[in-house]
């Protein structure tokens, strides 16, 4: 095992977070989509814990009551949902993170390689889903009643990460909420459209759901 | 048609609350939007008799929907829409006085047009219930449509070839106008779902046809949605927590 040199409590922190992620991923594809597993995810999910530390700087911090219920709620029970929450959502919500802690001035140097590290693991995660769904699902309408059902209750939890995010992320990393959600929001649609789904129910479901509605 | 040959629907108590406060915003905010384009009609004298015409559609609009509220025992709630308005018309103000026509066409030719077809049209599926309000609606729609398309016009004329330009001026005159009329969006969405409409596919419209008229004027689409829900996120976020979008507090 390398020597990590030790990092602060905030990019312990954002590890820690993301490497909660990275876990539920493993197991998900594990369970139910085996062809998104690969070696080198799985060399980067290690390394990643090895960055975090102790978890215990998650479940004290104030993002960690709302991971463990998002990261409940994002369990999937099948092929098809685990495609739509893990393979479609999580992985881009992952990444555009890793992007942004990639391009972070308050990361440190080690921080900012192995987030793009990440950024192309999830990308090349990504860039397999959409040939998958398709033969799981086929026709953009009943791709899209499935991605609705499958991610409703995942987007509505989505909003109570907010403040956890500001508070712990904003100022110190220039990660915060709205900017997430927006990059988060505007390449997620992209790929629903891309599979054929309707923009403009895509995007009333998106409002409702954030809305809470 | 007289007052006594409509039959009005029964409503209850909620539904009349709502529809006051909507149909408020709708009249005064018609009043609103001509009260801009006069204003605009200042500025370019090469486009004063057009942007005076657009003025006096927006003054029909409020005549007509102040004509449906009478027929249908509606009142249109003036204090509700004066709360809503208010930051609206200090932003037409600052723009005026700064003589900046490009940031009033993108406030009243995008952001609050888009407001504006975002709810008339829904609301024709439910107009049957308000005697007399489809035709004006359904006329109101086409006409902010034909406003909207000759104010898309203007700016791809404007910006051909120097899109950035255009980029930096939405971005100077979104955060504001966005956080304003998309405020308000979020404001009357509980409002919305008690007419029978939906909120959140009003919501969502808006987005999208803001997000189309980025577009069309040239900001590539995924850059447009990507800008329209960074604006839209600290609104929805309010919403969804119960605080007010805006400075002033909604009853």
């Amino acid at each position: 095992m390398s020597v990590i040199e030790p990092i602060d409590r905030v990019e312990a922190l954002l590890w820690s977070t993301l490497c909660a992620f990275e876990d539920l991923a493993q197991r998900q594809y594990r369970a139910h989509v085996p062809e998104l597993l690969s070696d080198a995810k799985a060399r980067f999910v290690e390394r990643v814990a090895e960055r975090a530390g102790s978890s215990a700087i998650l479940s004290e911090s104030s993002v960690g009551g709302p991971i463990g219920r998002l990261l409940a709620r994002a369990t999937a029970e099948d092929r098809a949902a685990t495609l739509n929450i893990q393979g479609l959502m999580l992985e881009r919500l992952g990444l555009v993170i890793y992007q942004m802690a990639a391009e972070s001035d308050g990361m440190s140097e080690e921080g900012r390689a192995l987030a793009s590290e990440g950024a192309e693991a999830c990308q090349q995660v990504l860039d397999r889903v959409p040939s998958l769904l398709k033969a799981e699902i086929s026709g953009g309408d009943a791709r899209l009643s499935a991605f609705e059902r499958s991610t409703s209750a995942v987007i509505q939890d989505l909003d109570a990460l907010g403040e956890g995010v500001d508070r712990e992320f904003s100022e110190p990393l220039d990660i915060n909420y709205a900017d997430v959600m927006g990059e988060f929001a505007g390449e997620l649609l992209e790929d629903c459209v891309g599979l054929g789904m309707e923009r403009r129910r895509l995007v009333v479901f998106l409002t409702g759901q954030l809305m809470g509605l | 048609m007289t007052v006594s040959e409509i039959n009005v629907l029964p409503r209850s108590k909620e539904e009349q609350y709502s529809i006051n406060k909507l149909m408020g915003l709708a009249v005064f905010g018609e009043i609103t939007a001509a009260r801009t384009y006069n204003l605009m009609a200042q500025l370019k004298p090469d486009y004063t008799a057009l942007l005076k015409k657009f003025a006096k559609m927006e003054g029909q609009h409020a005549a007509w929907f102040l004509s449906a509220c009478r027929k249908n025992d509606v009142e249109p709630d003036r204090a509700f829409a004066d709360n809503e308005l208010g930051y609206l018309i200090s932003q037409v103000d600052a723009h005026f006085e700064a003589g900046d026509f490009d940031a009033l066409a993108v406030v009243q030719g995008f952001i609050v047009e888009s407001l504006a077809i975002a709810t008339y049209g829904p609301f024709l599926s439910i107009a049957h219930k308000y005697p007399g309000t489809q035709q004006a609606f359904q006329k109101a729609l086409d006409e902010e449509h034909y406003h909207v398309e000759w104010i898309k016009r203007y700016f791809y004329l404007r910006f051909y070839d120097c899109e950035d330009e255009f980029v930096a001026l939405t971005d100077r005159v979104n955060v504001q106008g966005v956080d304003c009329i998309g405020g308000t969006m979020m404001n009357i969405a509980r409002l919305l779902d008690t007419i029978g409409m939906s909120g959140a596919d009003c919501a969502g419209r808006m987005m999208e046809n803001y997000t189309g008229l980025l577009r069309d004027v040239g900001i590539e689409q995924k850059a447009a949605t990507k800008n329209v829900v960074r604006l839209f996120m600290p609104l929805i976020r309010k919403y969804r927590h119960g605080e007010s979008t805006k400075a002033s507090a909604v009853a």
